[in-house]
């Protein structure tokens, strides 16, 4: 109720201050904000409160423009117009075009129906007009042309920035940022119209153009919002100079220029504002990976120094445990000579607590490596597939290979930690490309497979390079073995253990489609109930 | 080999030269094996004592070697040796029958109580089986009417209806009686009749393991 209180009063005020230069004798001025104003109100209110928009432009007509048609001609005429911006907010609505104009069809969209709307309502009121005797029918294409493009102006600029005025904060942070380049372009729109007022009233109309320069200018700096300002500069411009009285060219001529500024205006800074958007979504989408990449690259790191610690730890814990039963033996061979010499025993006694404490120290590393627990999440393995390649653009590129992705349709969902599957089939991956780089290259190929057989999850990672060698297939899968010159060895050993702590297994064969290796993670689709919370196990045994 | 021995089955050379030092040192009789394979390539059905194996070997694991043995019908204790943390595996292992595991590196004190149970569940073990023998050998040497009047008994039947049943007289039966409680070395009916049904429950048992 308070909003349409508001709308009555801007209405009567904006359409008090247009009306300029009235034409012909029911009141028509070179451009009609008011008409902006209501077409914004029923996209913001709904098309339900049609009816304040009809009193507002009885009242108007009536106390502003003075008119003194009969009531019901007035009446007649002020419906016809709230049918018909009932309509057009309708249509807008139906098109998902209610708000911000964001892209180049929307503004396509915006602009197209105001204007058949425009029209339609030109030809109406004037149309209503001639036939009730108050206006002359040889004045009635005037009239309608006169009537549509000033109300055209007014919604194509009046409308979109009350659209776009609704998030407020946005544009005032906005202004206090850029307020030296606003202020250079309001100062270049101000010459501007200095320059062609000054002229004589026969030449600014040549000069007009001069005007579009500010604001192409703006829009392509500052997108929609920022190109309605500039319009909206503009008009109050040429409504200032009508004001002073400053002599002006044609009326029609200075309504024909408004709408053309407008609509540049309107599709520059709507097809702007699509790119701004377009590149923001790319940006993001770049973001995105960029950081699936790096935490995929620290739950790597985290797997690696895992891994480092189990083995570490098992290979240390070996010679650990002889030396403890040493020094147990040792305490008791020095029983009888112990009574000699009693510090040999309490001696032997702690050196064996020590190697228990380091031993200890082995155990809370590699502990704490294991301290994650693996998450139990639904897997789209059709996603993962594809998240993984596209991290590997770049390098596939460089390698000079190709990366084939086939997932059987209709694959169940999968429950088990995503980003582990996902090191895992990165490990592959990488192993992959590394193992075709000398192969010839149109055959350097790689396929990442995903099929179901009845209980069981089948992702195979194969290549065309020259498959694994018999002697190192033994030991492919224990830490530290490796067959790249700056390889830790440990890629295929967290593999494994990260494939087999979900109960599932990782093997080696030679691929029948491609002549390389081939890696299949077999995964049950029921993860077994009594795994260890650990994610990573020691992968040798 | 049939005194009490450890049978120490580990991959890693100081830790079989180790541990079988220390277990000797306790007083216990230690025997090693580089593999779960040499064990099970000279173990004999008369060895006594326990089994204590590494899990983690390179070639048949602790746990592989445990299926194998209990494949075959032995039941000598395990006792299994994990590296620290590999609790998963050591809980799959007492769910096949081991006795007991021992984390690495172990402490001597708890070694040797872990390996004096084990050795003591296998003597007990023995002497079941042994005393199984035993009473299986002493039904084998009564004759079938012996055995069938100690079946009878044993089902609750009086002097007088064995008598009818065998179509024998009672003085007959007091007579098998006699002769088959002096075979079985019993004294009295019950210790008898018990014997009796032990022997019918070995019987129905497979053949005694080993």
């Amino acid at each position: 109720m308070l909003f349409a209180a508001a709308y009555l009063l801007l209405y009567l005020a904006t359409d008090w201050l247009s009306y300029v230069r009235p034409a012909l004798t029911v009141g028509i001025t070179p451009w009609n904000p008011e008409a902006g104003l209501t077409l914004a109100f029923l996209l913001i209110q709904g098309v339900r409160w049609v009816p304040v928009t009809v009193l507002a432009t009885v009242i108007s007509e009536v106390l502003i423009h003075g008119n003194a048609a009969p009531g019901v001609v007035v009446l007649g005429g002020a419906m016809w117009i709230g049918l018909l911006y009932a309509g057009l907010a309708a249509l807008l609505q139906h098109w998902r075009q209610a708000g911000h104009i964001r892209t180049a069809l929307g503004g396509a969209r915006f602009l197209g129906a105001a204007a058949a709307a425009t029209l339609a309502i030109a030809a109406g009121y004037i149309g209503f007009f001639v036939a009730t005797g108050e206006l002359a029918p040889e004045e009635a294409l005037r009239g309608i042309a006169r009537y549509w493009f000033g109300d055209l102006n007014g919604v194509l600029m009046v409308t979109p920035l009350l659209l776009h005025s609704l998030n407020w904060p946005q544009p005032l942070r906005f202004l206090t940022d850029h307020w030296r380049g606003i202020l250079a372009q309001i100062a270049f729109v101000l010459l501007t119209l200095l320059i062609i007022f000054w002229l004589p009233a026969a030449d600014q109309l040549r000069f007009f153009y001069l005007l579009f320069v500010p604001v192409i200018w703006i829009a392509w700096r500052w997108s929609l919002p920022g190109a309605i300002f500039a319009v909206l500069a503009i008009q109050i411009g040429l409504i200032v100079a009508a004001r002073t009285g400053i002599h002006t060219p044609r009326f029609i001529d200075l309504q024909f220029l408004l709408v053309t500024l407008s609509s540049t205006a309107l599709l520059l800074g709507a097809v702007v504002t699509e790119r701004a958007e377009e590149a923001a979504d790319r940006r993001r989408a770049e973001e995105q990976l960029r950081e699936s990449d790096a935490a995929l690259a620290r739950a790597m790191r985290f797997a690696v120094a895992g891994e480092l610690a189990s083995a570490l730890a098992h290979e240390l814990n070996q010679p650990m445990t002889a030396v403890v039963s040493y020094l147990r033996a040792a305490e008791i061979l020095a029983a009888p000579v112990a009574v000699k010499e009693e510090r040999l025993q309490s001696t032997l006694s702690k050196a064996a607590e020590e190697a228990i404490r380091a031993s200890e120290v082995l155990r809370r590393l590699r502990d704490f490596y294991r301290g994650g627990e693996a998450k139990r999440e639904r897997i789209d393995i059709e996603e993962t597939c594809a998240a993984v390649s596209r991290t590997f653009q770049e390098r596939l590129r460089r390698a000079g290979a190709t990366l084939s992705v086939d997932i059987e349709p209709g694959l169940p969902a999968f429950q088990g930690d995503r980003m582990q599957l996902e090191i895992v089939l990165h490990n592959l991956i990488v192993n992959a490309i590394d193992a075709i780089r000398h192969s010839e290259g149109s055959s350097r190929r790689v396929a990442l497979r995903a099929a179901r057989r009845p209980d069981t999850l089948i992702l195979r990672v194969e290549d065309s390079g020259p498959g694994i060698a018999p002697e190192a297939s033994a030991s492919l899968f224990e830490p530290f073995v490796t067959s790249k010159p700056d390889g830790m060895g440990l890629g295929l050993a967290i593999s494994r253990s990260l494939i087999r702590a979900r109960g599932g297994e990782l093997i080696c064969t030679r691929s029948e489609t491609l002549g390389g290796a081939c890696f299949s993670v077999e995964l049950p689709l029921e993860p077994p109930n009594d795994l260890p919370a650990h994610t990573t196990r020691i992968a040798t045994s | 080999m049939t005194d009490p021995t450890v049978f120490l089955v580990d991959d890693d050379a100081s830790i079989r030269d180790a541990l079988s030092l220390l277990i000797s040192l306790k007083g216990l009789r230690a025997s090693v094996f580089s593999s779960a394979e040499n064990f099970l390539a000279v173990y004999d059905p008369a060895w006594r004592g326990c089994l204590l194996t590494d899990l983690k070997m390179s070639g048949m694991s602790g746990l592989d070697l445990q299926k194998s043995l209990r494949e075959r019908g032995v039941d000598l204790p395990v006792v299994v040796l994990t590296a620290h943390g590999d609790v998963t595996t050591a809980r799959v292992a007492l769910k096949n029958g081991a006795v007991d595991f021992l984390e690495k590196p172990v402490d001597d004190d708890v070694l040797i109580d872990v390996l004096m149970n084990a050795i003591r569940i296998d003597a007990e073990h023995h002497k079941l089986d042994e005393q199984r023998s035993q009473v299986a050998a002493r039904l084998d040497a009564l004759t079938a009417r012996e055995r069938e009047v100690l079946d009878l008994l044993g089902a609750g039947m009086q002097h007088k209806q064995i008598a009818e049943r065998l179509a024998i007289s009672a003085r007959t039966v007091e007579v098998y009686k006699a002769r088959m409680m002096q075979k079985l070395q019993c004294r009295s009916l019950a210790e008898v009749i018990r014997l009796g049904a032990d022997g019918q429950r070995a019987r129905e048992n497979s053949e005694p393991p080993g």
